[in-house]
């Protein structure tokens, strides 16, 4: 089995329905050739996103608290299938994926009866119950009801996945053409930053840079003292690391902290976690 | 103390919920912060690595401690004895 081909559908359909379609929706992606692309959709208005941007597609936006719970929602069902985590970034681009395959095609919205008996087939797969499930979404704040929404979601992108195989269509060649020729872009925080277009080729799930060197880190590391008179907080990303370089970031429960502002009222012990939640 | 994550700021969100936890959590989803302390992606994972930066109110480091894998991190009273 093609790799490239199964890692492509993990990408659109994410962890938890991958485990579940496996075989039969693999088949769909073999052998076949791309056909003539269908009609583009239609312009779509720029919707109302509920607070911060953090992706629009061809005008649909996804909300940063939509992927938040997208994020949330994969680690708790990779936690249950027993696999690691996507990155919030690969988390991004799969909801981008199916929002393609959503755009370009009209499946019914799958009913509760249908959605509970995914849900179950996934627990029999996972081998874990429902209060199992619901205790795990707890765990990081999240109701059964976004489980269920992201689980109606999957089986109408499995659906219109399979319209399009039906269709002709190589569905790995379909997605890379339409990710080519879709308005994408990624914001930053709640400021319009493109940081990907419609120019580029398929962003890669994850982009790894290079690892920083920690030098400068190990040589901060010894105490020194205070000098006598404040040196202004450097901001540019290449300080040496002497001094603490400044941010501005959203905070849990609202606002936003700004390091220089924290510092006014006293040290500062800044933790980086690698995990949360 | 000044939590820091790269992860959105919903997900940090559910910590806070989930632990009740008091001093600042910041969501750093585009790695800003984490970049320019020198500390993302250490591990290839595209997560910040598990550090800690004191900094006086002058804004200088005056001390730190980056992990060297996932679950190394200094003791809080190490942390503590740092404070100026």
């Amino acid at each position: 089995m093609n790799r490239t081909i199964t890692s492509r559908l993990w990408a659109i359909i994410g962890v938890g329905v991958a485990v579940i379609v496996g075989v039969g929706a693999l088949l769909m992606f073999l052998g076949r050739g791309p056909g003539e692309l269908p009609p583009a959709p239609p312009p779509v208005t720029l919707t109302q996103a509920d607070g911060p941007i953090a992706a629009s597609i061809n005008g649909s936006v996804i909300s940063q608290s939509s992927w938040g719970e997208a994020v949330l929602l994969d680690q708790v069902l990779s936690g249950l299938a027993g696999q690691s985590a996507p990155t919030p970034e690969e988390t991004l681009w799969r909801l981008i994926d199916q929002e393609l395959v959503l755009q370009s095609t009209s499946e019914q919205e799958p009913t509760a009866e249908q959605v509970e008996a995914q849900i179950t087939a996934l627990q029999q797969t996972w081998g874990v119950d429902e209060s199992a499930v619901t205790a795990a979404l707890e765990r990081v704040g999240l109701k059964r009801a976004v489980f269920e929404q992201a689980v109606g979601r999957l089986l109408k992108v499995q659906a219109g996945l399979a319209t399009l195989t039906n269709q002709g269509y190589d569905t790995a060649a379909w997605l890379e053409e339409h990710r080519g020729g879709a308005d994408i872009q990624i914001f930053e925080g709640a400021a319009a930053l493109p940081i990907s277009t419609a120019q580029s080729p398929i962003p890669t799930m994850s982009v790894p840079s290079p690892p920083p060197t920690l030098a400068a880190a190990k040589a901060a590391a010894t105490p020194t003292s205070a000098p006598a008179t404040a040196p202004p907080i450097p901001t540019s990303p290449l300080a040496d690391l002497e001094f603490a370089p400044d941010f501005t970031l959203e905070r849990a429960g609202g606002g936003a902290l700004t390091l220089t502002e924290q510092l006014s009222e006293g040290p500062v012990v800044l933790v980086f976690f690698q995990r949360c939640g | 103390m000044v939590a820091l994550a790269v992860v959105p700021l919903a997900q940090v969100d559910g910590v806070r919920k989930v632990t009740g936890a008091t001093f600042p959590l910041l969501a750093d989803p585009v790695h800003r912060a984490a970049e320019a302390y020198g500390v993302y992606n250490l591990f290839n994972d595209a997560l910040a690595a598990p550090s800690v930066f004191v900094v006086d109110t002058d804004g200088r480091i005056v001390w730190s401690y980056v992990g060297k894998n996932g679950g190394d991190r200094p003791d809080e009273r190490v942390i503590l004895e740092q404070l100026p």
